[in-house]
């Protein structure tokens, strides 16, 4: 078996790091810079700073590795002549699966910094798994909050008048009570 | 390495970023923060991601009811119902069980003077269509408890002094305009006059013809409906509606209402 194609990226601090082309493919930005064939010397990401690109890769690491688990064992069970084999298949890319989700579930358990670090990362390079596993953990984050307290979370200015602000008050009055 | 001091590591955030947690969030926290900035005000009020947060949350049925009144002991007998409208929700773990109170009001005008409440007529995709009084009609999106009103009918096609009756038809989603459409026919007896000149905009009626149908069509934002092409003569029309039958010596003419109302049960 071949080893796997390797591609280096380049996080904004100038750290390299090495990872599988299934791993980095995960994020769709990578992916097309790789078939523009803009791999030579390593990519260069210069939005990403290497405490969260190595976060990142983690991610794509266990995601890139469980997928192609789940493909082979996919293969061999359709390959497989016998029942005994395919069934044992079948409950490994369970495992997996179980696996997959106490794995995203740790993942995003770090400090809200790291967070909207990886949310940023997420969305700069289009990993949609993990843009949509930051953004659910948020949004269980902050429902309860109220505007006052989102506008400090996410440094946002209230450009509403008072009377404006009421207004939008009223018309929602339940969701305030 | 940023330091941890301002501005928050949230605020470089892009906006569809943004919407993309904003629709993880329950409706109560969505409408909540409508007062954060007018950005989240437009993300939120926007078609698509009232529709996006629908498809996310759970299921929920509206329960229309009985009950026995209690607000007026010497109301007469028949009279003492109320009409009530729960919601209940049918799946999702934290939800499951709670069942609200959306509206409850008296189901007949019992005295005089006493102001008419409002009768449900239809739903269509979660939306509740009420009728407040002749040519009045509320649509209420029960999940969010907002409401809106569609457009009054024009005088001249309803009310019992200008010798018209109205009806509604149907009430649908036109997924074109993404509106909710209401559909009245008014029948004006065809020996009926409106009252004088003097009502101050333009009687909405096809003039002198008898006989002819005109079609309205209106937009919440719009002040009134707006007049489709004029039918020529009823017996043209296909596809009638059951019940509308016309009876000799009735002019008829139909409006079309229609409002933007979100389709969405955010």
């Amino acid at each position: 078996m071949a080893s796997p194609a390797m591609v280096t990226l380049i996080s904004s601090d100038d750290a390299r790091f090495e990872v599988t082309e299934a791993a980095a493919t995960m994020s769709q930005t990578i992916r097309h810079m790789i078939e523009d064939g803009c791999t030579d010397g390593g990519i260069p990401l210069p939005n990403v700073p290497a405490r969260t690109l190595a976060k990142v890769l983690e991610y794509c690491n266990k995601h890139a590795a469980a997928t192609a688990a789940e493909s082979s064992a996919a293969g061999g069970a359709a390959a497989g002549s016998d029942s005994g084999s395919s069934s044992s298949a079948d409950s490994a890319g369970k495992d997996d699966g179980v696996d997959l989700a106490s794995f995203d579930k740790a993942f995003v358990e770090v400090d809200t910094d790291t967070l909207y670090d990886l949310l940023l990362a997420a969305n700069y390079l289009d990993v949609k798994t993990l843009l949509d596993l930051c953004c659910q953990k948020v949004a269980d984050m902050i429902r309860g909050k109220t505007p006052e307290q989102i506008r400090q979370t996410f440094g946002i200015k209230n450009d509403f008048s008072p009377e404006e602000e009421e207004k939008i008050r009223k018309e929602n009055q339940w969701a305030f009570e | 390495m940023h330091l941890p001091t301002s501005p928050p590591p949230a605020a470089d955030l892009p906006e569809d970023v943004h919407a993309e947690i904003l629709v993880r969030l329950p409706a109560e926290s969505v409408l909540r923060f409508r007062s954060v900035c007018k950005a989240w005000h437009r993300i939120t009020s926007d078609p698509r991601f009232l529709t996006a947060h629908a498809r996310r949350r759970p299921a929920q049925v509206v329960l229309y009811g009985y009950l026995e009144s209690n607000r007026c002991k010497n109301r007469p007998l028949g009279y003492a119902v109320d009409i009530a409208l729960d919601v209940l929700p049918v799946s999702g773990e934290e939800e499951a069980g709670r069942r609200r109170r959306l509206i409850g009001y008296p189901r007949f005008r019992w005295r005089v003077g006493m102001p008419v409440h409002c009768l449900l007529l239809d739903t269509c995709d979660g939306v509740l269509l009420f009728r407040k009084e002749l040519g009045f009609y509320l649509l209420c999106n029960p999940i969010t408890r907002q409401w809106a009103e569609l457009p009054r009918l024009p005088e001249q096609t309803y009310g019992a002094a200008a010798g018209v009756r109205v009806r509604e038809y149907g009430f649908y989603f036109h997924r074109p305009s993404r509106e909710f459409r209401l559909l009245c026919g008014s029948r004006a007896f065809a020996g009926a006059r409106r009252r004088g000149a003097s009502s101050p905009p333009a009687p909405p009626s096809p003039g002198n013809t008898p006989r002819t149908t005109s079609w309205w069509s209106t937009k919440a934002t719009c002040a009134a409906p707006r007049r489709w092409h004029p039918w020529p003569s009823t017996t043209a029309c296909t596809g009638r509606p059951a019940g509308s039958a016309t009876r000799s010596g009735r002019r008829r003419r139909r409006c079309w209402l229609s409002t933007r109302c979100r389709r969405s049960s955010t």
